[in-house]
């Protein structure tokens, strides 16, 4: 029998049809500006979107694992009425996003933690009608901002900071094979959006509103004072926590230029090069 | 440590719908078990499914690394989170169970020798059961599988080297008894010696389905539960026979191990053997092999 604090509450028909299954699903590669997306959607009437749930990646992936096991002929065996096991596991996942959501009042939820993105692909099969929102940033910014990450975390310990940023730029160019995938998979392409963080910083108002209207909620230019909300998060469970309890501000956009030194600059170019030229950020002699 | 084989505990479990869980290692009659229940009325069995050690250790691992933050920011109590993946187990239960009619699942599970723990925590009321069995009849059994690497044309390990299947007994009971060790005290899990369920299959499995809160089952295995529990995916398991429990493979190592492969695995499996009231070793006694 279900726990009581698990119970579902009667819903009204707007929730009901939002709890089916279009849960909106935020991901991109660790420092692209997810958390700030995040508490943007949060700040919407219409939509919950609570800290990192840090679950979803592992949930997807075990729902692919034990869908692999239950192949016929075992499927068979265990009459199984379904045995993508999909209900069953996007009901999993529902199971961790529902009580804060139901709490927050709002018809809509959304879950972002960085490396969502990763599962996309499951999760599109899991939420057919969900919302798969990346974001992208230049990848010689998110390099150099994990780079200040891994140094901090090091302290005094020796770190190979060029090999550390080859390492960072090869997950920052896995994630931007699967943004091709995405965009290039007829199945996958329809619940997939991106958005650029330079543009999102530049002109917040206008890169949201296709977004909103991606995602089915109304405009409301209300989120842009995403800032005057303390959500109390802070530390180990979000690490840009602090960068978004202030308003907006551009300056981020190409600090690699202060942050990155030559040779891990030239570490980012080796294994980055192609792809940032693809999405066009390299501009003429960034690569040279 | 002492490993001596706890006896089913008397006395009737809480009835409950809460599964019985087969464990043991490769060979060593879990599949046999499960079949004899299966054949109860109010019992049913199916293929192992891997995946539930799977889910259990998926769900023991989000317990353990992300608890605080899920119950501060997202109100998931553990309780919450028990269900949720209790949900998950049991959507890949119930559908067989409605279908046979039964109210009581039998997991089998080899993997599960590593987490019984586990399946107790997700099924409070469950009742676990041991599978133990000679290792030298493990060895003498393993070797004549035909299992494959899966995805592959060579053999598996454990199937061609007798070194490896006494390891893979050993590493498989070791842990079993490691993790299982408050539950064989505290009543919840039985340890089940399948050369008794083979020589004695009727006062055996009586004193099971006490231990169990059952009625015990019929003492031979339906030819559809034969069929029904062998199901695998990769690698198909030796015939289990249909009709009654014989004991005619009980040491058989004695005419299937050559004297370098007895000497291996005794040597392997030799201190937790004896500890487990196996015969002491057999080379070592000057016992010679048929092979």
């Amino acid at each position: 029998m279900a726990d009581e604090a698990c119970a579902q509450a009667p819903v009204a028909p707007l929730r009901r049809a939002a709890q089916r299954g279009n849960p909106i699903f935020v991901g991109g590669v660790p420092r692209s500006g997810t958390t700030l997306l995040r508490v943007m959607l949060d700040t919407h009437p219409d939509i919950h979107c609570g800290t990192e749930l840090r679950a979803v990646d592992a949930l997807a992936t075990l729902w692919s694992a034990c869908r692999e096991s239950v192949r016929p002929p075992l499927s068979e065996a265990y009459a199984l009425p379904d045995p993508s096991l999909r209900p069953a596991f996007a009901g999993l996942i529902m199971a961790f996003l529902r009580p804060a959501w139901e709490a927050s009042g709002k018809p809509r939820v959304a879950e972002k933690t960085p490396w969502n993105l990763l599962v996309f692909p499951e999760l599109r099969e899991l939420f057919p009608d969900s919302a798969l929102v990346h974001v992208i940033r230049d990848g010689r910014d998110v390099v150099a901002s994990r780079l200040d990450i891994d140094r901090r975390a090091a302290g005094a310990g020796p770190l190979d900071t060029v090999a550390r940023a080859r390492e960072r730029a090869l997950e920052w160019v896995a994630a931007m094979r699967l943004r091709r995938r995405m965009l290039a998979d007829p199945g996958l392409a329809p619940a997939y959006y991106e958005l650029r963080y330079e543009s999102l910083v530049s002109d917040a108002r206008a890169t949201l509103r296709p977004l909103f209207d991606f995602i089915g909620v109304e405009h409301d230019d209300g989120v842009l004072r995403y800032h005057d909300i303390d959500r109390n998060v802070a530390g180990s469970e979000e690490w840009s926590a602090a960068g978004v309890q202030r308003p907006l501000y551009a300056s981020s956009i190409g600090r690699w230029r202060a942050s990155l030194d030559p040779a891990e600059l030239a570490a980012v170019l080796e294994v980055a090069g192609p792809a940032l030229d693809e999405l066009g950020y390299l501009e003429r002699g960034d690569s040279a | 440590m002492n490993h001596a084989v706890a006896s089913p505990p008397a006395g009737p479990a809480a009835a409950s719908p809460d599964p019985i869980v087969v464990i043991g290692a490769p060979r060593t009659g879990v599949r046999l078990l499960a079949a004899l229940l299966d054949g109860h009325v109010r019992l049913a069995s199916g293929p192992e499914l891997p995946c539930l050690v799977t889910i259990l250790r998926q769900w023991q691992e989000l317990e353990q690394r992300l608890s605080r933050n899920h119950e501060r920011h997202f109100r998931v109590t553990p309780q919450c989170r028990h269900q949720a993946f209790r949900d998950i187990v049991e959507s890949l239960l119930r559908p067989r169970l409605l279908m046979t009619g039964k109210s009581r699942f039998v997991i089998q599970s080899f993997a599960g020798v590593v987490c019984p723990d586990l399946f107790q925590r997700m099924f409070p009321s469950a009742r676990i059961v041991l599978m133990l069995r000679d290792p030298r009849d493990v060895a003498a059994s393993l070797l004549r599988c035909d299992w494959r690497v899966p995805g592959q044309s060579r053999r598996l390990p454990c199937t061609t080297d007798a070194r490896l299947a006494a390891r893979l007994w050993r590493d498989c009971v070791g842990i079993a008894l490691d993790r299982g060790r408050s539950l064989i005290v505290g009543g919840r899990m039985a340890v089940l010696r399948y050369e008794d369920l083979c020589r004695a299959p009727d006062a055996v499995l009586a004193r099971l389905a006490r231990f169990l809160g059952e009625e015990p089952p019929p003492a031979r295995v339906t030819r559809q539960s034969a069929g029904l529990v062998a199901t695998s995916l990769d690698n198909p398991h030796p015939a289990l026979r249909a009709g009654p429990v014989a004991a005619d493979r009980v040491g058989r190592w004695m005419g299937d191990l050559g004297t370098a492969e007895l000497a291996a695995t005794e040597s392997i499996t030799g201190p937790l053997m004896r500890a487990l009231g196996y015969a002491g070793p057999a080379v070592a006694a000057g016992a010679t092999s048929a092979r």
